[in-house]
């Protein structure tokens, strides 16, 4: 089916940077695309070139300015927006991570809009000396008094980094799902929950029950206040409560609940009809399929979408590129990571897309590798610190002291600087069985970055791997990267003696705890020598992960 | 060697590679030293070495077809351990890592908890490797009707009564109770945990929360003293803490705290019925933080705390095992608290242990003040016996007197044992008395 083409502007001249010109290309393309169903299209865009968004950010303000400015928005109509921003310079690359999205209300007549437009991006745009490109597109949505939203937001991607299921294939993709905005969705704070389907498995969820998915339901949304022109949060219960009998139908469930006194049922918001009911997964996965070919290579999108009272829905794409690759080559001791993986020979609107050279041959100690349960997007992830349990250790303690040493993990997740450290240990984290791991909290380990556990316990015990499932929700709710290490199978090594033998800082941290310094081993990255941090590549779409300490050279 | 050591010493040897089990066999049988020393009858008969083999233990195939058609193998169990006060009652636990070693274990320390509730129930536990996670509903469906095809042989509600545990909830105890009443046409109260509409019982949320409070009051009455008036710290916000809020306020004291992972909410104007509605609505329904209380009600956020910092009379620990630490107890007693239920299974560490019998406070352990869920399910097996279904007040002052004769036993038994107030040396040995001598009073069976 052809599509009305898609309203795109440029405004400016000279190069956009490789995400924005595969936007670009994605939304010019599309429309001639006969496999992408008529539900799904771009909303219209502006591109605004590093040199105008330079000029827009720095020049001082004046009539001239703000007609340029009214004049690049007009296309867009009167319509709240998104705002992106990517790096248009010669380094940039497809994988890298974007800022998150921005949102403006835009409200008033044409020449109010341009002046809201330039207040706003003055005060959320830095602006730096790395060329930046500006994408703009219209934001389609529902109107409550002063609340605008669409009525759920998502990003997908063609490879599922959250495969937890062998029933879970992989290439069929995934989508996370979020009430309003995608402000939701970006959230990495652990305290926003959203909807994460596999596309070819809706029904296979990793909660137990349906209390356990009421739990981990969305239950704050992100809406525009159109009086006050904030993005602000709001209870997704207030939001349903609007919509119309047929529009909550297909967003909410209910089941039964334990926790109320006398049982009952409780609601929650699942997306469960829409992706069960109607064809939007099959959409979804149609168009990934399609950019999938278009790229060479599996696709993330970030897109919109609203459902009509009658129950009828569309999509709006608001991003499109290659998913970020870390692929992993070579054996164990002459590891060749290739970051960026942009095919020189890939075409993208019309020209090859600048290739980065990312190659790093690693002479130096490997601490650690996984094949086969890797959870989370693939990432290469500096770490300062690995807090390493070791098996042995931690097996001998009797159970009451394993919930000592999970109150103790706790204190030192509080201690640390969030992010860059990881947790390394035997069995499962987070269980409520301390014969088969650690009986922590997801609170007590939610600043790592990285979640490891060794599928070992003692001679007469092997858990088994967990795969995340029991905090799936938390595991991507914080971004935080899962990983188990089978040993003794291929490509799954731990340099235990090494990471034995590397002094233990957790005394100097946690005074009170130098008792456990032999079941709780706190080690830096600087004790391995060589540069600062230990480096942690993780390839989820080939299963593979592989720590190192890090040669100093860089890239 | 002492006469446990050599009972221990040969536990080890045959049941080597299952160090779960023998964990807590050695964690039992050496808080029983004062009994076996004093009475002669249970080294002469070997209760010990009787007590810690199962009676009966059972493995079997469970072949069951996945929603695409291809077949799985998982492996069941069972095991009776012991029903010399009862049929055997315990949990079905359904997880990738059952093993021998963990059911056994645990079957082992249900035979001591059953006991203490004084109500008669034996003890076991059984499961399966499965993982009922990311499997869709008809899945679990004919996985629970595979497993009670083979389970049937050997339960009933005279013989053996298993109830939920991890990965057994409302969902799975119904598929199985339905293939259960298919293949012996009966319907009858062979497992527990059942919706309320087909012999469920009342009070189940409530039980454990209520159970520790109730405790607490008969620990207080032994110092001539009520609830009135008493601040309580309550930690946790799941259904333990709200009832264990609910009966404080209903007893007259004034419970100040609660908590979840990530802090605790001090309200120093006590909680109300209406705040605890409140917060009700806001864990079972909303699924909420506990720190949205204080922008609602007031007070403040300890963020990342326990309420262990707050000064109270009473603490009721009821959110999760070691909250209460060697520190967390000494600020507890420095404040003033001398009354401590534990809602919670082992919410205090040792040396947390040790600080409240050496300052001797009323201290209630978890294996006395929370077995009122325990008690329930003994609650429920009466009901279907006597098919009957009990309103909530009966069901509640069935509960309060069970809660009564558990603290009873607990506080005659320290009391005959010289260590009158320990409630921890009592529990231990009141539970493991009641099986001993029914196994004597039954002979060499």
């Amino acid at each position: 089916m052809l599509h009305a083409a898609a309203k795109i502007t440029v405004v400016g001249k000279g190069p956009l940077g490789p995400v924005a010109e595969c936007l670009q290309h994605v939304c010019r393309t599309l429309p001639t695309t006969a496999s992408i169903p008529d539900t799904i299209a771009c909303p219209p865009l502006c591109f605004v070139a590093p040199e105008v968004l330079r000029e827009w950010l720095t020049a001082e303000t004046s009539a001239r300015l703000y007609e340029q400015i009214q004049a690049a928005l007009a296309p867009l109509g009167a319509r709240p927006l998104r705002l992106q921003v990517c790096r248009a310079d010669e380094d940039a690359d497809l994988g890298e991570c974007l800022p998150p999205a921005v949102f403006l209300a835009q409200q008033g007549a044409p020449a109010e809009r341009a002046q809201q437009f330039l207040a706003s991006l003055r005060t959320l745009i830095p602006n730096t000396a790395t060329p930046q490109t500006l994408v703009l597109s219209a934001l389609a949505g529902h109107q409550q008094a002063r609340r605008f939203f669409p009525l759920g937001s998502g990003v997908a991607y063609a490879a599922n980094p959250y495969a937890w299921s062998e029933y879970i294939a992989p290439e069929a993709g995934v989508a996370r799902l979020a009430l309003g905005l995608e402000t939701a969705l970006q959230d990495t704070s652990g305290e926003t929950f959203t909807r994460t389907v596999a596309l070819a498995a809706v029904q296979r969820r990793p909660e137990a029950d349906f209390d356990d998915i009421a739990q981990h339901s969305q239950r704050f949304a992100t809406v525009l206040n159109l009086a006050t022109a904030r993005v602000e949060p709001c209870e997704v219960t207030d939001l349903l409560k609007e919509l119309s009998a047929r529009q909550r139908e297909l967003l909410l469930s209910s089941g039964p609940s334990v926790l109320a006194p006398v049982g009952g049922d409780v609601a929650a918001l699942t997306f469960d009809r829409l992706l069960t009911r109607t064809d939007f997964v099959g959409d979804l996965q149609r168009l990934l399929a399609a950019l999938s070919a278009l790229f060479h290579a599996p696709a993330e999108i970030a897109f919109t979408f609203n459902v009509e009272t009658t129950g009828a829905y569309q999509f709006q794409l608001h991003h499109a590129r290659p998913m970020a690759d870390w692929p992993l080559v070579g054996n164990l001791r002459e590891q060749v990571l290739v970051g960026g993986v942009l095919n020189p020979a890939r075409q993208v609107a019309g020209r090859p897309l600048p290739t980065v050279a990312r190659t790093t041959t690693i002479k130096t100690e490997v601490l650690l590798e996984a094949e086969g349960a890797v959870l989370g997007r693939s990432r290469r992830q500096p770490l300062d610190h690995l807090i390493y349990i070791p098996a042995e250790q931690y097996a001998r303690l009797p159970l009451n002291a394993r919930f000592e040493i999970a109150r103790l993990l706790g204190r030192l997740n509080r201690s640390l600087p969030a992010g860059r450290w990881a947790l390394l240990g035997p069995g499962r984290w987070c269980t409520s069985s301390p014969e088969l791991g650690l009986p922590t909290t997801f609170a007590e380990i939610n600043r790592a970055v990285a979640l490891i556990e060794v599928v070992e316990m003692h001679s007469g015990l092997t858990p088994d791997v967990s795969r995340g499932i029991h905090i799936f929700n938390e595991l991507i709710g914080t971004d935080m990267l899962y990983l188990a290490i089978f040993p003794g199978n291929p490509h799954n090594a731990l340099a235990r003696e090494r990471l034995a033998a590397a002094p233990n800082q957790l005394a100097a941290v946690l005074p009170e705890a130098a008792r456990w310094a032999d079941v709780v081993r706190l080690i830096e990255a600087r004790a391995f020598g060589g540069a600062a941090a230990i480096e942690l590549h993780a390839d989820s779409r080939r299963q593979r992960a592989i720590a190192y300490v890090a040669d100093g050279r860089g890239e | 060697m002492g006469y446990i050591q050599e009972v221990l010493a040969v536990v080890e040897k045959r049941n080597a590679g299952e160090p779960e089990f023998l964990q807590a066999v050695r964690e039992v049988l050496e808080s029983l030293e004062p009994v076996v020393q004093r009475h002669k009858k249970y080294q002469e008969a070997r209760i010990l070495e009787r007590i810690v083999e199962p009676e009966r233990q059972i493995m079997f195939r469970v072949p069951w077809m996945d929603d695409k058609g291809q077949v799985q193998v998982n492996r069941g169990f069972r095991f009776e351990f012991n029903s010399a006060i009862g049929p055997y009652k315990g949990g079905l636990r359904f997880h990738p890592s059952v093993n021998q070693s963990i059911l056994k274990f645990l079957g082992f320390e249900q035979v001591f908890k059953n006991s203490l509730t004084t109500l008669p129930m034996g003890g076991g536990k059984g499961g399966s490797d499965f993982d009922p996670k990311g499997k869709s509903d008809n899945e679990v469906m004919r996985f629970c009707q595979s497993f009670m095809t083979e389970l049937q042989r050997h339960i009933g509600a005279d013989t053996d009564v298993p109830a939920g545990d991890i990965g057994v909830g409302g969902r799975e105890i119904g598929f199985m109770y339905g293939q259960y009443k298919r293949l012996r046409n009966e319907f009858v109260g062979v497992l527990t945990g059942k919706g309320l509409n087909w012999g469920g019982s009342l009070i189940r949320p409530e039980a454990t929360g209520y159970g520790a409070v109730y405790f607490a009051e008969e620990m207080l009455k032994t110092r001539g003293e009520s609830f009135k008036g008493k601040v309580c710290t309550v930690s946790g916000s799941g259904n333990v803490a709200q009832y264990t809020v609910e009966k404080l306020l209903q007893l007259g004291a004034k419970p100040v705290t609660l908590s979840d992972s990530n802090g605790t909410i001090h309200d120093p104007a006590g909680l109300t019925a209406e705040k605890l509605a409140w917060v009700l609505d806001l864990k079972n329904v909303k699924r909420g933080r506990i720190k949205e209380y204080v922008a609602k009600w007031g007070g403040e956020y300890l963020d990342g705390k326990t309420p262990w910092c707050v000064p109270c009379q009473c603490a009721f620990p009821s959110a999760t095992q070691n909250e209460i630490n060697g520190d967390d107890a000494r600020m507890l007693l420095k404040n003033g608290c001398y009354v401590i239920s534990e809602g919670a299974n082992m919410p205090s560490t040792p040396a947390a242990v040790d600080q409240f019998i050496a300052a001797k406070i009323l201290y209630g352990p978890g294996k006395a003040a929370n077995a009122g869920g325990v008690a329930t399910s003994g609650l429920e097996m009466s009901q279907n016996s006597m098919r009957l279904s009990w309103t909530r007040e009966e069901v509640d002052n069935k509960l309060h007197q069970i809660m009564i004769s558990i603290h009873k036993a607990c506080f005659e038994t320290a009391k005959e044992y010289g260590q009158a107030g320990n409630y921890v040396m009592g529990a231990n040995i009141a539970g493991f008395v009641k099986v001993a001598d029914s196994m004597l009073d039954q002979g060499l069976v």
